[in-house]
């Protein structure tokens, strides 16, 4: 029993040791690289549906310069993307070489100083090939202390799509102003249809629709400012006049679209993508059933936001020089212009892609909306993904009547000063 | 009739679970046989006479799914099977001996699944970037093993207090030693319970989303699971959920469950003990 | 040196030691490979001290736990106490100051509140309906094994797949719920309303989790002496008095188990929300385990976010500990 006894308390020490010895062993590590090698394979993790599109053109780069690249599955979301990275980063690590990266995880992961900086030679050409309002995002998002930590490939608006052929039907022009939306409201909702509608579930979409309204009434919605205050008053009467589903509060862009394909809704906010998505409605599509107007026109005018998806190279890398080279090479204008075509999650309002494809189409609409200048950056934040959820939270509570505005208001100015 | 009525009850209340559980089970498999202008139709559409295969093709194009279906068959069955051959041992310990302190052990294996799974994420991360078990499969493993130990620990123990002490003590005074009483009393009544944690570990761990989200990066060790977040089409936007592909590969990862579940019913039904009601 | 033998004797509690249990005995049971296996584990030899030997066969599995959660609470104890976070190359010590900000926030602690709720509702609903279904299942009937690996389905479906599947089949108008409740002149629009989202999201994880209790109480039903079932039978008890009378009180344990281990479960969990609100409308379904998670990997705060999950941590115990009290009362009472 003695004998027994002891090897017990040798057991209980043993397990309680293990945990402290596993604790102690932790230490930080990094990596770093060196000038590009031949032969060398990088990962580049981006959205599955462009694989196809683009692997013919990433392909030519192997060609060139002997670097293979690996085309893996990104994960859909920002936040999928947040939850595979962050563990990783912070124990020095990286899965991928090179990343894509939507605004608000970029900022997260350029604060984190995860990303590594891209340097002059990458960015050079690409600076100079921006159109106005793009540059201006680049330099809110992508910049910080003078170092560029993200390109952008894909740079989407919000644009305004209508169904010409449900408002010709009930006599209802289209509306250009705020006053002419909620006018072809009261028409339209005589006939069982909402004027307008958008997407506005958690996460995030709340904050898409608010901002995008926030910018046509010329808030600053990070400040809770009179604009901002405006807008979402906007937003909650066009809810309570029934011009505006009650129910988009809980609508992802799956319900947004089948609502406006269904003709319930007469226009929507959404962006490029919807392009696609109706046309291969082959039963319900004509071109005048999606037709993209100018935003309509709020106290300070006819405005959308814009933001979207980069490359990145994460900065605990083992081929961060390979890695910066591939980022350079997919973003000169002629490679840039080249993804454009294959692939519509790689338009943006870069000039050249601009000129060689503004004239018809998608990017037609794009080059319109940049010329008019009804494009402004994503309301930016350091702390991006924390703000954005923040709005999500008091717009959605205002929305569906459990705070009143002025206590919207209230929160919205306390909880984002919180975050400084 | 004052006679049929009682015993018509319990098929009365299967049917009622079985629409509870079935129509949305239902319509959750429907949506992968619909084209995607039909899922979310106003009203909802209940039947299709032209089903068509159309996700399944696009859903299964995208990933690459002959190396996600083999690791999750070996990280799903690894992780039951050790979990659950890991637990008995340390259950009948409990079970049968009550030693000093053994109330208190239960209680910490108890406690050790009361932090949350994302506490665990980042320092458990760390640790296994130190130890080279970042994207394995025998990392995933001992991850998923781990969490399932307490539960069916627990589980176990109630089962075994099922079973007379008598019989092991008639099997020792028969002079079994210790590991053959084990074997030939205890394993085979034990049978059904077994069979159904080993079930229902695998399918945990078969539909695990965030271990292998955050432990692997690459092919090598990724699941089926996490080929659901990675599904991305362009006519749901870049960070909507494609809802089309998605059910499409939800429909993909059941059958294997089903096959698993049919095979499995005669053991389950009860080994050597039928305390069936009749 | 007490035996194994006198150890085993003195085994006190547990479930139907009734010697009438119809199992033949074993060594009249024709199995050829396992009495193969028998003979040649006859060259095992184990340690005589029961002490010794208990713990061989607990230190495997504490072993593992250790590793992945012994080491993990401490690290997020000492992280909850700091100011680490993404933004912040210099930890320090700040003690309470989380727990402070996060228990006087009104959302936070209403999170904390719901997240109670949803957990104790859910797992009420789910082993009353868990254990009806399981008396259900173990009646024979004809498709028994189709009609069993049905019911399993609900749970066999990635959580994800569930949740956002609900969330489709709660919307007005294209969802199939509202479409069958207008039958009765029910409206409700769901995941609009903050009450009605929290109903749903309820009902979702309910319907999730039913099966796998169902499943595991089927198996403990298999371990019922049918004697007693035959006994009480000819002593003319009616159904309902066998199953309340006889069937719940040997169940007890088990499903004292399972509601433990369910609670602690879906305190933890967020995957059914995050699917089918994201947390709202507003912030009417967000939960504890879902804002620990935002904390750390979306503001990159990970003292806040550790802080968080210590507050859930002491909320498990709390019930963790109250119900491993009620397990030992319920086994000790038969």
């Amino acid at each position: 029993m003695r004998t027994s006894k002891r090897m017990v308390r040798a057991a209980i020490a043993g397990v309680a040791v293990l945990p402290l010895v596993a604790l102690a062993a932790c230490t930080s590590s990094g990596d770093d690289g060196g000038t590009p090698e031949e032969g060398v394979t990088i990962t580049y993790a981006v959205q599955g549906f462009a694989h196809e599109a683009i692997a013919p053109i990433v392909q030519e780069f192997t060609d060139e310069t002997g670097i293979t690249v690996e085309l893996v599955d990104g994960p859909a979301s920002g936040q999928d993307l947040l939850t595979q990275l962050v563990p990783a980063f912070t124990s020095g690590t990286t899965p991928y070489d090179v990343i894509d990266a939507d605004d608000p995880a970029v900022a997260a992961l350029i604060a984190g100083g995860w990303l590594e900086p891209l340097g002059d030679e990458v960015t050079a050409d690409y600076l100079a090939d921006l159109s106005e309002g793009m540059l201006d995002s680049h330099e809110q998002w992508n910049v910080v202390d003078g170092e560029s930590y993200r390109l952008y490939h894909n740079y989407e608006l919000g644009y305004y799509w209508v169904n010409q052929e449900t408002l010709d039907a009930y006599g209802v022009p289209v509306p250009t102003t705020w006053e002419e939306l909620e006018s072809a409201g009261e028409t339209l909702k005589q006939q069982g249809v909402y004027v307008f509608a958008d997407a506005a579930a958690k996460p995030g979409l709340t904050f898409v629709y608010l901002a995008y309204l926030a910018a046509q009434a010329g808030g600053d919605i990070y400040a809770a400012d009179e604009g901002t205050r405006t807008a979402f008053e906007f937003a909650k009467s066009l809810i309570d006049n029934g011009y505006f589903p009650e129910e988009a509060v809980t609508w992802n862009y799956d319900q947004s679209n089948a609502a406006y394909m269904e003709d319930t809704v007469a226009t929507m906010r959404q962006w490029t993508f919807f392009d696609g998505v109706a046309q291969a409605n082959t039963a319900w599509f004509t071109p005048e059933k999606a037709v993209i107007a100018d935003p309509p026109a709020g106290p300070a005018g006819s405005k959308t936001w814009a933001g979207g998806w980069g490359m990145a190279v994460p900065a605990a890398g083992e081929h961060k020089e390979e890695a910066k080279q591939f980022v350079a090479w997919m973003n000169t204008p002629e490679i840039a212009t080249r993804l454009a075509e294959a692939s519509s999650f790689f338009i943006t309002s870069r000039t050249s892609v601009l000129d060689a494809l503004g004239g018809e189409g998608i990017v037609a609409a794009l080059k319109h909306y940049s010329d008019s200048g009804f494009v402004v950056p994503r309301p930016f934040h350091p702390k991006a993904a924390q703000a954005e959820a923040i709005v999500d939270d008091i717009g959605q509570s205002y929305l569906t009547g459990q705070i009143t505005i002025d206590e919207a208001m209230d929160r919205l100015k306390t909880e984002i000063a919180a975050l400084d | 009739m004052r006679r049929v009525l009682p015993r018509l009850i319990p098929y009365v209340g299967l049917v009622i679970f079985l629409v509870i559980f079935g129509v949305p089970v239902y319509w959750i498999l429907l949506s992968s046989v619909l084209p995607p202008g039909q899922v979310l139709s106003t009203p909802p559409t209940l039947f299709t006479l032209s089903p068509t295969l159309n996700n399944f093709e696009r859903a299964l194009d995208q990933l690459p799914v002959a190396e996600y279906v083999v690791n999750s068959l070996v990280f799903s069955l690894s992780s039951a099977i050790v979990s659950v051959v890991v637990s008995f041992f340390a259950a009948y310990a409990f079970a049968r001996w009550r030693f000093r302190g053994s109330r208190a052990l239960m209680l910490v294996l108890l406690l050790t699944i009361a932090l949350p799974q994302i506490a665990t994420a980042i320092p458990m991360f760390q640790l296994y970037a130190k130890l080279g078990l970042v994207d394995t499969l025998g990392g995933l493993i001992l991850l998923e093993s781990s969490i399932l130990i307490p539960m069916t620990v627990w589980l176990l123990i109630s089962f075994i207090n099922q079973i007379p002490v008598d019989l092991e003590k008639a099997a020792m005074i028969d002079g079994a030693n210790f590991a053959q009483t084990i074997h030939l009393v205890v394993l085979p009544l034990m049978a059904p319970a077994f069979v159904t944690l080993f079930l229902l570990n695998f399918i945990t761990s078969w539909n695990e989303l965030f271990f292998p989200l955050v432990f692997s990066s690459t092919t090598e060790s990724r699941t089926l699971t996490v080929g659901l977040v990675q599904l991305t089409q362009v006519t749901s936007g870049a960070s909507s959920r494609p809802w089309d592909l998605m059910s499409a590969l939800a429909a993909t990862m059941v059958v294997p469950i089903l096959i698993l579940v049919i095979f499995t019913q005669k053991r389950i039904i009860g080994g050597l003990t039928a305390g069936a009601i009749k | 040196m007490r035996t194994l033998d006198s150890r085993v004797a003195d085994r006190s509690g547990g479930a139907a030691a009734s010697p009438d249990r119809e199992v033949p005995p074993y060594h009249e049971r024709p199995a050829p490979l396992r009495w193969g296996i028998a003979r040649l584990l006859r060259f095992v030899r184990l340690p005589r001290s029961v002490m010794l030997l208990a713990l061989i066969l607990i230190a495997p599995a504490f072993i593992l736990r250790a590793v992945t959660s012994v080491y993990p609470f401490f690290a997020t104890a000492w992280t909850s106490l700091t100011d680490s976070s993404a933004y912040n190359p210099e930890t320090t010590f700040i003690g309470l100051e989380h727990y402070a900000a996060i228990l006087s926030n009104p959302s936070a602690v209403s999170a904390l509140v719901f997240t109670v709720v949803f957990a104790v509702v859910s797992t009420l609903l789910q082993v009353v309906f868990g254990f009806m279904l399981a008396l259900l299942l173990n009646t024979k009937f004809r498709f028994q094994n189709a009609v069993r690996a049905l019911v399993l389905l609900p749970w066999a479906i990635p959580a994800i797949v569930t949740a956002l599947g609900f969330r489709f089949m709660f919307s007005d108008g294209s969802g199939i719920i509202p479409t069958a409740l207008q039958v009765f002149g029910i409206d409700i629009n769901w995941l609009a309303d903050p009450l009605a989202a929290q109903v749903a999201v309820i009902l979702t994880n309910v319907w999730r989790n039913v099966p796998y209790i169902a499943f595991v109480v089927l198996a403990g039903l298999q371990g019922v002496p049918n004697e007693l079932l035959e006994a009480a039978r000819v002593d003319g008890a009616s159904r309902l008095r066998i199953t309340l009378q006889i069937l719940v009180p040997l169940m007890m344990p088990l499903l004292i188990t399972m509601s433990t281990f369910m609670v602690i479960f879906q305190l933890g969990s967020f995957d059914i929300i995050l699917g089918m609100t994201g947390g709202g409308p507003g912030s009417a379904t967000q939960v504890a385990p879902y804002l620990a998670y935002q904390a750390a990997f979306i503001s990159l705060d990970y003292g806040e976010s550790a802080a968080i999950s210590m507050l859930l941590f002491l909320i498990i115990l709390a019930v963790g500990v109250l119900a491993l009290s009620r397990f030992r009362k319920a086994q000790v009472d038969y």
